[in-house]
Formats: C-alpha cells, structure tokens, sequence
C-alpha cells in the first residue's frame, strides 16, 4: 500500500522549477527578515544611546546640583540665595577691605566694586546669633581638595564684625586680618598679611555650633588655617542683591565650625569628626596632619 | 559577522532541502494549488528565520515545520472561505507545471482535509502514529483513529487498486 501511495505522492512535485521558486521566495523573505532585525538594532542602539545621553544629562545636573549646594552652604549663614554671574558682572578685581600695613583693618566703611549690586558693607559692633545650618559633608580627602583653596599657619592681628546689607536685608559677619608664619599650600609668602571672611561675627556671647570655632577667634590666636579662595564666581545673593565676596578679603571659611585648627592651652582645637585622621596634639602637630593630608590629595 | 551570516545561510539552505518537498506536499494535500502550496512552504521556512525557535534535532526542526505550514493551509483555507473568488474556485493557473494527478492522489485529494495530511506524512513520509503525534500536537488514538477512517475511505473508492 504504501508503494501505491509513494507513486501517487510522487506525482505532486515538486519539480526543479517549483524548488527554485521556494528558495527565491524564502531568500526574499530572509533578506527582509534580516532587514527587520538591523532595523530593530538600529531601533534598540538608538534607544540606548538616547537613555544613555538623558542619564548623562540627569547626573550633570544632579552633579551641578549638588555642587551649586554644597556651595552655597559655603558661604557666611543668612545667605537666602548664591550664583555664579561670571557673565552676567564685569570682571572686576574685589577691592577687599581696607587695611593698614601693620595687619589691621581700618575702620571705614568697605566700597564694593562693580561685581556687587545694591549692598553695602561697614563694621559694626553690632552682631546677631547666626542661625545655625546642618554642615554639609565632606569626606577627609575632600576637607583637602573640595574647592581652591589656602593652607597656611598664621596669627591673627585684627577682628571687626561687619554689618552686609543686601537691599534692606542685614546680615553680620567678621573678618580676620591674619599675619602668615607658615604656608602650606597657597600663593602666599610668609610674613604676609591676609584677610579671611568668617561665616559669623565674633563675640564672647555668641555660641552656633556651626560657628563655634570661628565665633572664637580672638586678635593673638595662632592656628592653621585651611580657607577656600574666592574668585570673580564667588558671589553672594540676598534679597535681589549682590556681593562679590572678594570684594571683602580674598580668602573665606565655609563654615565656622572646620576649617580651622586653633592653637589654645590645652591644644589645639578642632572639629574631630571632619578630620579623622588627625588625634589632636600641638599646633605643629595640626601643621604636619595638613601637610600629610596636602601630599596624600596631591600624589592622587 | 559576515561569518556568521554564511553560517546560518548554510544551516537555512540544510534545513530547505531537508524539508522542502515535505513542506511542499503537505500545502498541496491542504490547497490542492501548486502555487499556494509554494507559497505557503516557503512562509513556513520564513517563519523559521523570523521566529528562530531552538531545536535538539533536524527532526524537532521537521515537525515544527510541519505543523507550522498545516496551521499556514488552515489559515488560507480560512482566507479562501471569506473570499469567493479565490484562486481555487477559479482554477488552478496556466501552466502549473508539476502536479501529475492519477487515480490514488485524485482520491487522496478528494478526502476529508484532516486524512489528506495524516495519509501523506504516514504513507509517504512514513511517520508512526507517535511520531505524528509529536509533531501535530494530537493524541496518538486519535491520529490512529482517523488514519483508518481514511484508508476505509480510501478503500471504498480505489478497491482493489489499494491493495498493490
């Protein structure tokens, strides 16, 4: 029976001509298939590629976020806002606060430049408890490495308090005039006399945590000094006016709390949690913790 | 790449002429239309590379194109019912070149379409009623059942004739 059937099935083909035509239809249609499949790829490349750049651009500004933040918690508390305006001022020199050659601040008021709008500063007596603000984190490498910025020993040999108007808006804060004994980091010679702007004004009443160290600087105290350098972008922003912050001194303390090692009787004072690595000890002590720190960020 | 593009050519071109008259004949049997029967192996096999299933052995690859073409026939059959002046009720066209019709394959073609199928890949193909099952999805019993309807089916229209 199955001869009959194989006879009978053998009749139906299919012949030489019909093959040839199977396969052409089915290279057509592989071809297409294949078309199909780059065209999915491409498809699927172009979706990767798209996410990839939207992520990149998601962390940039994240990035910038974080770093526009943690900026702003740089400067002096009372601050309500803080931009970059490279663009938008004229590049101008900070004019910094007056000063007599024997490392005191004169006692006038302190003329902006152009870089600043619609403020005014002038010592004061006058000071007002600064509201204290959570710090932002900075890892030890960072305490060394986060922004631009000045490390040296020195003795401080003045301090007023100044009263910043920002259109109405008042806010108080001190500077320092410090003398250099010894550079660690920083365009600075020894001998120098530098001014640095503290984030609060100094008096034996004020007591912020986040000031604590700052606020305590006394006219004779000697300490390792680790400020941030302001430059033309360094600008504070309140109440619709402007401050180039080096139009006040050329180096500033982010906060009053880091930043400083104080030299005082029973050793030198520090914010032990921000520099781990560093168990207290002498002010020399404090300078080769700096120093140590200073090559460790640099060899990497 | 390139490579890889040869080597999967090879593997397609395997699979074709391993299955092809198989494919061809089952679409026949189905659509009693060489040109559709042609037409409907050859999606068979572009099913194949678009879907690119996994196989343990050619004879999985066989069976799941075998099942594939018989679902392309139902579906055209399908397409034929909606459309009345399908091909088929015109005529088969000019010039169809391979059919060589005699009185068993007339009487094959005239069974019901569920024996067309299962008396060629049993008789001709020579697949074992398990076999069958494998590749159709149906219970072995019921393959059995249908393929001695069909051959007392046949019986009853060739005679003797079945019995060579």
């Amino acid at each position: 029976m199955n001869k009959t059937f194989t006879a009978a099935f053998d009749g139906i083909g299919p012949g030489p001509a019909a093959h040839h035509r199977m396969w052409a239809k089915l290279a057509e249609g592989k071809a297409a298939a294949r078309l199909q499949e780059e065209g999915r790829k491409r498809q699927v490349t172009r979706l990767v590629i798209s996410v990839a750049a939207v992520c990149i651009v998601l962390l940039g500004i994240s990035l910038a976020m974080a770093r526009y933040d943690r900026w702003r918690h740089s400067i002096p508390t009372g601050s309500t806002s803080l931009g970059t305006v490279e663009e938008a001022v004229p590049s101008l020199e900070g004019l910094e606060a007056p000063t007599g050659g024997d490392g005191s601040l004169l006692p006038e008021n302190i003329a902006l430049s152009e870089a600043s709008a619609k403020v005014s500063v002038k010592y004061t007596t006058k000071t007002q408890e600064p509201v204290a603000t959570s710090l932002v984190w900075f890892s030890e490498e960072e305490m060394f490495s986060h922004w631009n910025m000045a490390f040296f020993r020195g003795k401080v040999t003045d301090l007023k308090n100044i009263e910043l108007d920002f259109n109405g808006d008042k806010a108080y804060r001190a500077l320092a005039r410090v003398r250099v004994d010894r550079v660690l980091k920083g365009e600075l010679a020894e001998g120098d006399y530098v001014t640095i702007l503290l984030p609060c004004p100094v008096s034996e009443k004020i007591w912020v945590e986040d000031c604590g160290l700052a606020a305590s600087l006394r006219i004779g105290d000697e300490a390792v000094f680790t400020p941030i350098v302001y430059d033309k972008a360094s600008m504070w922003g309140q109440n619709g006016a402007w401050l180039s912050l080096k139009d006040l001194a050329p180096y500033g303390l982010a906060d009053g709390a880091r930043w400083v090692f104080l030299a005082t009787e029973q050793g030198v004072r520090y914010m032990e949690s921000a520099y781990p690595g560093f168990h207290g000890g002498t002010l020399e002590d404090a300078e080769a913790y700096v120093a140590e720190m200073l090559e460790t960020a640099s060899a990497d | 790449m390139g490579e890889q593009i040869e080597r999967e050519d090879d593997l397609l071109r395997a699979c074709f002429e391993r299955n092809y008259r198989t494919l061809y004949r089952i679409c026949y049997v189905y659509l009693k239309n060489g040109y559709d029967a042609e037409d409907a192996a050859a999606e068979a096999f572009i099913r194949l590379i678009q879907k690119k299933p996994r196989f343990s052995s050619p004879e999985q690859e066989s069976a799941w194109l075998i099942r594939t073409s018989i679902n392309l026939c139902l579906d055209e059959l399908r397409r034929r019912k909606r459309r009345p002046d399908s091909l088929e009720q015109i005529g088969e066209p000019a010039g169809e070149p391979e059919l060589q019709p005699n009185e068993v394959l007339q009487a094959v073609m005239e069974l019901p379409e569920k024996y067309r199928v299962l008396v060629y890949l049993h008789y001709y193909e020579g697949y074992t009623a398990a076999e069958l099952a494998r590749a159709l999805k149906k219970p072995a019993s019921t393959l059995r059942n249908q393929l001695m309807d069909a051959r007392q089916l046949l019986k009853k229209r060739l005679g003797d004739e079945l019995d060579e």
